[in-house]
């Protein structure tokens, strides 16, 4: 096992936080998933009726305000930090380290979804930079309007609202809201920054750099921008299903949600009486070198794959599951097959978790990870995931071992 | 120190306020220039601040014709990183002889586009204007998205460069250029890679950031004498200045460097990132988290404190950093801070925020290869309260051999980069 040289530092997954489509908690979201129920439907949040994809599988009943220990940080945080926040809160109780002393030490490394780049905040701009301030429902926004911009503005703006558009708020908030201050990254969000996330906190273990951290990805990318966007790249299901690959695939379908995992050396999870529900083996990442998009043929997803592998010191017959990508997008799950054929020969048993909780993008990676490190008593698995940046990730997690 | 834990710098560049590449841009640094002015990209009339650092020269790369990056080419932060970049990678040697791609990293460090809101409204206006989407898909900038994103500098030099290694991109506000090195020298170190080009690239002197920058409070208002505007650790400083630009690096392994006969320009030998945990805007009083990533950076390059001969300060010109930050350098340096010069590049150049970390840390490398440390311009009134060797007013001739780069954010990120001298 190569991420440390002291196995009292082996990276160890002690407790999982999950919000998604399927539950406001890792065990709502945990028991959909044993019960292969999909997430996906319409897109209830604003009415997407005109989209020829109007599916999405939506976070249902989240209550900030009841949730998140600090009611009036609330209207400060995008969609994605409250998330963030949510499950932070759901792994650190799954880890049972709610009093845990050393908390200032820990890390924190988070991949934060689009939406961070809060929408309402730029419309809610753009309208103070019209002359009669309408709405954007009624007028075309393309004009906008400089002094008229500052001088509403200034009058009905909250000051720091302007700071929910900075990408590193969910790390902020979580921060805040659990106390740790050690070696931290907001990472670029695509669908495979989870799981870069997951490595960097595991390397930060391992190198002794805070002996726990926490680390996930939270995404909210159920928004009109996201569904022009993606729909016209054409990777959304005109159908509103996500069937990863499915003969009848025609594309992915985007989901709400946020995963957080908290992982410490093995040691300190000992010491500490935790129980250990998965190690960190290995992890490995690729760059295709473009174009934008997900990857379209094998070697990016293949890189990784074979990193993640040597990474651990595994061979792909010691993986017992493979989590897959499973976009749903035809050409970019045939690229993953290919792959996995490639990589495994004969591939062990798929999970394709998109297909209930749809793909949750900056959160995906962390998504999958969490519900395999949930998994891996049975044996190694490997995670894969890929993002519209030309990257791919994998991650390696094994049994927990003794405590 | 351990040679593997470091990593060699072999190449740099930068874009920055002060010129179109390092030599002009270091040239006038030293020289004491001031490139804050009245904003002229746009009419800042009737805004309360109407001043930034705007870079106004810049470079052509022939990377930017290459097919599909060329529709990338009015981004004005994927120019500046491209710039940046060709400057680094060219000083390095790699043009001729470019690195093995499978061992070839990218770390970035960058925000969500800015001046690309203007695509955003425009598809808005498309979408309610249209009735049904069949309609509206023709006329929706496809490039929209992947503009807003802040991993889009990434994606398009590691095609220009052709990496196919790690790839990582980091958005920690004000910290995100050193996060990027840090996270550069991290993959040097862990043998992820032989090669990573790493850096940061922003632009955002654009108007809704100055909005929202300016409801903060956070810019100074100094309108009528821009080039006294960002004063560091001075009594009369009252906000920081934004501006734009990039600045990367070449980071090497040390073996790959000495085997292929590579310049040694410098060492990134450690790296802290530490969260304040506070407020998403103020540091906390007493400086906690800015002194928690100094420390944590000297012990990753297991270095003492009295081994640091020059601090490259973060210094914005906000009353509250520059206080916080005089305190924890207090903190973390003891009796040594009185002997400590420290001074700040913002004063001449303004705020490059995501790019802020890379340039300065650049800038931190060049002057000890030339022997000088960069002035602390518009020091005219020393802040009772901030009372460390700022090196006011003029650059001083001083060799050094190790320093570090200080970077705080908002959100409560901070990150200290550990930097020595090279061979030149």
């Amino acid at each position: 096992m190569s991420y440390a040289a002291d196995p009292a530092r082996q990276p160890v997954v002690t407790g999982v936080g999950l919000i998604t489509g399927l539950g406001l908690t890792r065990d709502e979201t945990v028991a959909g998933v044993v019960a292969d129920r999909s997430a996906i439907g319409p897109v209830e949040q604003f009415d997407a009726s005109a989209f020829p994809w109007p599916a999405a599988a939506e976070v249902q009943g989240f209550k900030p305000r009841k949730v998140l220990p600090d009611r009036k940080a609330v209207k400060l945080m995008s969609p994605p930090a409250r998330l963030a926040v949510a499950a932070a809160l759901d792994a650190r109780a799954h880890a049972g380290a709610v009093d845990e002393p050393g908390v200032q030490d820990g890390g924190l490394f988070i991949a934060a979804g689009y939406e961070t780049v809060d929408l309402s905040t730029v419309l809610r701009m753009m309208s103070y930079s019209r002359p009669d301030g309408v709405t954007p429902a009624d007028r075309d926004w393309n004009t906008i309007d400089l002094p008229q911009l500052w001088a509403e503005g200034r009058h009905r703006m909250n000051p720091l609202s302007a700071l929910k558009i900075l990408p590193n708020m969910a790390t902020a908030h979580v921060s805040i809201a659990l106390g740790m201050q050690g070696p931290n990254n907001s990472l670029g969000p695509h669908g495979s920054s989870g799981l870069q996330a997951i490595s960097e906190a595991a390397r930060a273990v391992a190198d002794g750099e805070a002996p726990f951290a926490l680390a996930g990805g939270t995404d909210a990318p159920v928004n009109v921008f996201m569904l022009s966007y993606f729909g016209v790249e054409g990777l959304l299901s005109p159908t509103g299903g996500c069937r990863p690959f499915a003969a009848d695939a025609d594309g992915t379908v985007p989901g709400e949600g946020a995963a957080m995992l908290w992982i410490e050396g093995r040691h300190h999870a000992r010491e500490r009486g935790a129980a250990v529900l998965a190690t960190v083996l290995g992890y490995g990442e690729a760059h295709s070198g473009g174009p934008y998009g997900p990857p379209r043929s094998p070697e990016t997803y293949l890189t990784a794959g074979q990193r993640a592998l040597d990474h651990a010191g595994l061979a792909a017959r010691d993986i017992t599951a493979w989590t897959a990508d499973g976009w749903g997008v035809p050409a970019v799950d045939g690229a993953e097959l290919r792959a996995a054929r490639e990589l495994f020969g004969d591939p062990p048993p798929r999970r394709a978790r998109k297909a209930l909780l749809g793909h949750c993008f900056a959160a995906a990676g962390a998504v999958d990870a969490g519900l395999a490190a949930l998994d891996a008593a049975t044996g190694p698995q490997l995670v894969w995931a890929a993002g519209m940046d030309g990257t791919a990730a994998a991650l390696v997690l094994g049994p927990g071992g003794s405590p | 120190m351990s040679a593997g834990r470091r990593a060699a710098v072999t190449g740099m560049g930068a874009v920055t306020p002060l010129g179109p590449d390092l030599a002009t841009s270091w040239q006038r640094l030293a020289s004491g220039d001031i490139a804050v002015d009245r904003i002229q990209a746009w009419d800042p009339t009737d805004f309360p601040v109407q001043i930034a650092a705007e870079v106004r020269e810049e470079r052509y790369d022939p990377g930017l014709d290459e097919a599909w990056v060329d529709r990338h080419r009015e981004d004005r932060r994927i120019r500046f990183a491209f710039q940046a970049a060709a400057e680094a990678w060219s000083q390095a040697g790699l043009d001729s002889a470019p690195p093995e791609p499978e061992r070839t990293g990218i770390s970035v460090g960058a925000e969500s586009g800015r001046k690309q809101l203007q695509d955003v409204a425009n598809d808005y206006a498309r979408w309610r204007h249209l009735d049904t989407l069949e309609t509206v898909v023709p006329h929706l900038h496809r490039l929209a998205y992947p503009r807003l994103q802040p991993w889009a500098p990434t994606l398009l030099l590691g095609k220009r460069w052709g990496m196919r290694g790690p790839a990582r991109t980091s958005s920690t506000a004000c910290t995100s250029g050193a996060q990027a090195l840090g996270r550069g020298l991290q993959m040097i170190r862990r043998g992820d890679a032989d090669v990573v080009l790493a850096g940061g690239t922003d632009a955002l002197v654009e108007a809704f950031m100055v909005t929202g920058f300016a409801l903060i409070g956070a810019l100074s208002e100094r309108n009528g004498d821009p080039a006294k505007a960002s004063r560091p650790f001075d009594m009369g400083r009252d906000g920081f200045v934004l501006a734009e630009g990039a600045g990367f690096v070449v980071l090497e392994n040390e073996e790959h460097a000495r085997r292929r006969g590579a310049t040694v320009l410098g060492w990134i030998s450690g790296f802290g990132s530490s969260l304040n945990a506070y407020r998403i805007t103020d540091p906390p009083p007493g400086g906690d988290g800015a002194f928690q990533a100094i420390r944590d950076a000297l012990i990753d390059a297991d270095v003492a404190p009295w081994d640091v001969q020059y601090i490259n300060a973060h210094g914005t010109s906000t009353v509250m950093n520059d206080l916080s930050e005089t305190l924890a350098i207090h903190r973390a340096f003891g009796d040594h801070a009185a002997k400590l010069p420290v001074s700040s590049n913002k004063g001449q150049m303004g705020h490059l925020v995501a790019a802020a970390g890379a340039v300065e840390s650049i800038f931190t490398v060049q002057g000890m290869l030339d022997g000088v440390i960069p002035p602390t311009v518009n020091l005219d009134h020393a802040d009772p309260e901030c009372d460390l060797d700022y090196v006011p007013h003029e650059a001083r001739p001083q060799g050094v051999q190790l320093a570090i780069s200080n970077s705080f954010g908002f959100g409560g990120s901070n990150a200290t980069l550990v930097l020595e001298r090279g061979d030149g």
